[in-house]
């Protein structure tokens, strides 16, 4: 088995622990959760009010003028519209619509079921989780750059978040996925985001080590209470 | 209080208190007045006035300096948040309880005076036993009435227990080898006529013998019949423009880009008051939805701030207002005139007008608070902001502003009639916002109802006034069963009737009683003056609570003007009676058969949800059955 294999299998891996929750049950919790966290993880002091559960989700950045809609049915199908308002009328940016209708490659089904032994996984693990991180949330691979109400490069200092800086990642067929960057991305305080960074850092490496069956949606987004 | 650092932080009324909280959300200003207080508390040792308006920075002003030289305050006396203050008016049981406290943990011999065995015929023996008896939180009626007995006691002898105090003092002052720092506070609570004589003289001119800080009203800087009047004094008058945009970035954050469109607009409005900037800009916030421009939403904060500070309030004269709009300035006899009680020094107790500063002599720069100086004036003297507003409704209403524009009294065109017309609109919408039809839509109150109140980090307070009374407890479901979507928030609901005990009792019982997220006060009952006047000097003790009152729309036009303190800590909601309709039943029934699966997970939130939900549910069948019959 070689490297590349490896790190594909953690990528499906962190996929199942994290943002697969199964019973109609877990699904609430981790989107209660998610809601939540954005209160501190954004430094906004207004929660989303406008989540109905079990139906639409709405959630809204008043400071940069975004708003995204969801309807998740469970970890393989949901429908994302994703809108930014430019004060005068909405403007639909775009659709996230993600069927299972059609044909997706699944790692799940590729990869074996278990990894070679003769491969020191932990090592393998510290090493690289980063870049699994990285193309799983905070730099995906492929993704979108749009224009909100924060300085463009040319104008901010290195302590500002930038337009260039948030990166809507694209063709991600989870939807829990999709929503848990969409977090990341739409946050703008760069303090926060590379505190976030370290902190899925230690809580994938923990738990992925520890060969956790999930992680709760408490420790995912991390709300201790 | 939790703080986003660089993120957004409108925690409106709550002083800054920590460095962290002063490195990232201070805002320099009055830096002379500053250096004169650093000075005073390293080398002066005479008694010391700082004062300032309403929501002036007073607190935070001073907990600066101290951070600063991280030196604090030896005794500390709340006149504002010490129940025996506020409900017995006896402030020498204030004093008395904070010195001798300390006294006794610095291990003061105070065995030269026998006084609580002497007072209270050897009812109580000594000192301690004087102090646990008046510090203790025992809420029985039998505790009350001794306490009250002795405190009577202390009271009428105050001629004899001052000097002991003022010994006890001496005494602690020869131990730690030098002069100690009082700190006076909450008297700025206070208009000077409701301070009482007793304050007035006896209170302060004990106070004014040590080294003490008064923490005052700017009324009482003006004051010159007191006995501090000869003290030295700290005015904070108003910030420029350039401190309040300072706020604003500081406040707003990473995200200030997003407000930059109306910086300009929500400083003019603020008059240069930090915590008046910080409500317009919550309010400003708070009605931002998807759809609405700058210019409507800026309409909407000035109506919503206007109301939420100014509603039912009597009006300073006209004649005042008119003088101070062509002068621009007040001589500072003018606030203390015997006969002027309900102009100028109401006037500016109550924020009606602002101090910009001094100009010569005893003249002061002042000017009316912009956020309602359109009350006060003819269209042909609405200059400055004024035009900016014009041109705010003219949006608003969808209509070009051209035409609108302010023309002087030489411009006699046909404009002139289209502008009085939108003028006399203009200023009908405005000033309804502090009469007694302003209302959001349904829908959208409800959600700013709920909203404020879903997160126990965030303590919002407000009133709920109603005219319908059928419509509280099916709201209060509703609310509480959206107060508890993301997280267990547990709650405690009293209704305040005519007892015994004060409102403010009652409430402070409730709070002191419960431990729960929020506390929902229903005034059920319309109390006295007198009871309501009491419940404006406990601001501070509820700073840090989530708090729902709900107010008969009727007593609230009563209350009102006598909560000037009050009513710069709550948002204002007056409610529809057809409120309840924009509750969708198939909505609350889906939100019930969704939270029903997990009934079996046992969750106190879930529980609470449905509970709620299901009792609103019954409400709103139970309403369409008696409208089909």
């Amino acid at each position: 088995m070689n490297k590349d294999l490896m790190m594909a299998f953690y990528w499906a891996r962190i996929i199942k622990l994290a943002f697969s929750p199964l019973s109609d049950h877990d699904k609430d919790t981790w989107l209660r959760c998610y809601a939540f966290s954005l209160l501190k993880f954004w430094g906004i002091q207004n929660l989303p009010s406008k989540l109905k559960v079990g139906q639409t989700i709405k959630f809204e950045n008043k400071f940069l003028n975004i708003t995204y809609d969801c309807i998740i049915e469970n970890y393989q199908k949901g429908s994302f519209s994703i809108s930014i308002d430019s004060a005068t009328n909405n403007t639909l940016l775009w659709y996230h619509d993600i069927d299972p209708h059609y044909y997706h490659p699944s790692l799940v089904q590729i990869l074996p079921a278990k990894l070679d032994k003769r491969w020191d996984q932990s090592k393998v693990l510290q090493e690289e989780l980063g870049n699994i991180l990285d193309g799983l949330i905070f730099h995906p691979h492929a993704h979108q750059h749009i224009d909100m109400h924060i300085p463009d490069s040319s104008s901010a200092d290195s302590n500002h978040t930038t337009n260039h800086d948030v990166r809507i990642g694209g063709g991600i067929t989870n939807p829990f996925l999709f929503l848990f960057q969409l977090r990341y991305q739409f946050c703008i305080i760069k303090q926060n985001r590379e505190e976030e960074q370290k902190r899925l850092l230690n809580l994938f490496s923990t738990e992925l080590n520890m060969k956790s069956p999930n992680i709760s949606a408490g420790k995912l987004f991390g709300i201790s209470r | 209080m939790l703080r986003n650092k660089d993120g957004i932080n409108f925690d409106e009324g709550i002083p800054l208190i920590n460095s962290s909280e002063f490195e990232n959300l201070y805002v320099q200003s009055h830096q002379e007045e500053f250096s004169d207080f650093l000075t005073w508390i390293k080398n002066q040792i005479t008694p010391l006035l700082i004062g300032g308006q309403i929501g002036s920075g007073k607190s935070t002003f001073i907990n600066k300096a101290f951070n600063d030289l991280q030196v604090y305050p030896d005794f500390v006396f709340h006149f504002d948040q010490d129940v025996d203050n506020i409900f017995d008016d006896n402030p020498l049981l204030v004093i008395l309880k904070e010195i001798v406290s300390k006294a006794i943990s610095a291990k003061i011999d105070l065995s030269f005076s026998n006084a609580p065995s002497e007072l209270t015929k050897g009812t109580i023996g000594t000192w301690e036993e004087l102090i646990n008896l008046i510090s203790a939180k025992d809420y029985s009626l039998d505790a009350y009435y001794r306490k009250k007995e002795v405190a009577i006691e202390f009271q009428t002898h105050h001629d004899f227990i001052l000097p002991i105090l003022k010994e006890i003092m001496d005494l602690y002052e020869n131990k730690i080898n030098r002069k100690s720092i009082l700190f006076a506070s909450g008297i700025d609570k206070y208009l000077s006529t409701n301070l009482g004589t007793f304050f007035l003289h006896n209170i302060s001119d004990f106070l004014s013998t040590f080294k003490t800080l008064f923490e005052v009203n700017a009324v009482h800087i003006f004051d010159n019949k007191w006995a501090l009047k000869s003290c030295q004094k700290i005015f904070l008058t108003t910030l420029n423009k350039e401190q309040i945009h300072d706020l604003f970035k500081k406040r707003m954050g990473v995200y200030i880009s997003s407000i930059t469109n109306v910086v300009d607009g929500l400083t003019s409005l603020s008059g240069g008051n930090p915590r008046q900037a910080l409500r317009l800009l919550t309010n400003y916030v708070n009605s931002k939805t998807f759809g609405k421009t700058d210019s409507m939403l800026l309409f909407e904060t000035v109506r919503k701030t206007s109301q939420d500070y100014f509603s039912f309030a009597t009006r300073p004269s006209a004649d005042l207002m008119k003088h101070i709009y062509k002068e621009k300035s007040l001589s500072a006899t003018t606030f203390s005139l015997a006969f002027d009680k309900d102009t100028a020094q109401r006037a500016l107790y109550e924020n009606w007008i602002f101090v910009n500063g001094r100009l010569k002599g005893d003249q002061w720069a002042v000017q009316i608070n912009p956020l309602i100086s359109y009350l006060f004036l003819d269209s042909y003297e609405i200059k400055d902001y004024e035009t900016q507003l014009l041109s705010l409704y003219a949006n608003n209403q969808q209509i070009s502003d051209y035409g609108l524009t302010i023309v002087d009294n030489s411009d006699l065109d046909t404009s002139k009639e289209v502008k009085t017309n939108s003028l006399v609109q203009m200023k009908e919408l405005l000033g309804n916002a502090v009469l007694d039809n302003y209302v959001f839509n349904s829908a959208e109150l409800l959600e700013m109802i709920s909203t404020a109140l879903l997160s126990k980090d965030r303590p919002d307070r407000i009133i709920i006034s109603y005219r319908d009374k059928d419509i509280i407890n099916p709201l209060r479901y509703y609310i509480f069963a959206k107060a508890n979507t993301y997280d267990y928030q547990s709650f405690v609901h009293v209704e305040l009737t005519r007892n015994n005990i004060s409102p403010l009792g009652q409430i402070l019982d409730t709070i002191n009683k419960n431990h729960v997220n929020i506390f929902s006060f229903d005034f059920k009952d319309e109390f006295d003056d007198k009871s309501i006047e009491a419940i404006d000097k406990i601001r501070d003790i509820l700073l840090s609570y989530q708090i729902i009152w709900w107010i008969p729309f009727e007593s609230l036009k009563k209350y009102l003007p006598r909560w000037s303190q009050l009513r710069q800590l709550f948002q204002i909601f007056v409610l529809e009676d057809e409120l309840l309709a924009s509750i969708d039943i198939n909505e609350v029934e889906n939100d019930l058969k969704y939270y029903s699966q997990f009934k079996s997970k046992s969750n106190a939130r879930i529980s609470e949800v449905m509970s709620n939900l299901e009792k609103i549910l019954l409400w709103m069948k139970k309403s369409k059955e008696n409208i089909n019959e």
